[in-house]
């Protein structure tokens, strides 16, 4: 599933996110809800300048925050980092923190979760390769298979 | 119980009710108190009132950004 999807599900599945946007740690925009691409990847970098502060805040002995929630009288501003990714969502006010975090981890999940099977398949197609390219009598494959005739 | 002392019961109970329904308009109309919220992998939690100067610097940098999201006007 790439980062676009997810978003859509996301907001789609969540009544209370108003804009949501993913971004690395690095500050570099992946995907937002946004229209404006410029905006997003402005706030994308603000995002993580803000996290940066947060690890600053909790003191070095605890070090980076898993999930950060900035609460406002006209709204609640959510991050969670996974991995190397993390989400900023703007909620409406008094939201469902709990439920909103769940929500948006589960999102960024879809993207991790994603990786290894992208991972695995290219794997799957570089042995795939090397069988068909290397079907001298030496290859393994080809061994494995003399010996179950035999 | 004198007469008195009932007296000065009924006035000590409604100067604090009308305190308490004070104090509960006064919340109310502020809606959600400003504060941060850190959650770190060992589960712990650490919250922030605007009080405190790293918070107040988080909650300024976190309005910010929503008035970069958003275009003015909107």
């Amino acid at each position: 599933m790439d980062a676009g999807q997810a978003l859509a599900e996301l907001t789609e599945i969540s009544s209370q996110i108003d804009f949501a946007l993913i971004f690395d740690a690095r500050g570099e925009l992946v995907e937002a809800t946004l229209a404006d691409r410029e905006r997003a990847e402005s706030v994308a970098f603000g995002a993580a300048a803000l996290l940066a502060c947060t690890t600053r805040a909790g003191g070095s002995e605890r070090g980076e925050p898993i999930q950060v929630e900035l609460t406002y009288p006209e709204g609640s501003l959510l991050f969670v980092l996974q991995d190397g990714l993390r989400i900023v969502a703007l909620t409406s006010p008094d939201p469902i923190a709990g439920l909103a975090f769940f929500e948006l981890r589960a999102c960024l999940r879809k993207l991790t979760d994603a990786k290894p099977r992208l991972h695995r398949l290219a794997a799957l197609k570089e042995r795939l390769g090397a069988k068909t390219s290397g079907s001298g009598p030496s290859s393994p494959a080809t061994q494995e298979g003399s010996n179950d005739q035999a | 119980m004198t007469r008195r002392n009932k007296l000065l019961a009924g006035l000590v109970v409604t100067a604090g009710s009308v305190a308490g329904a004070f104090y509960m308009r006064q919340q109310l109309q502020s809606g959600t108190p400003e504060r941060v919220g850190l959650y770190f992998p060992d589960g712990t939690l650490l919250e922030l009132g605007p009080e405190d100067a790293a918070a107040e610097e988080l909650l300024k940098q976190g309005r910010e950004l929503v008035a970069r999201a958003r275009p003015e006007g909107s």
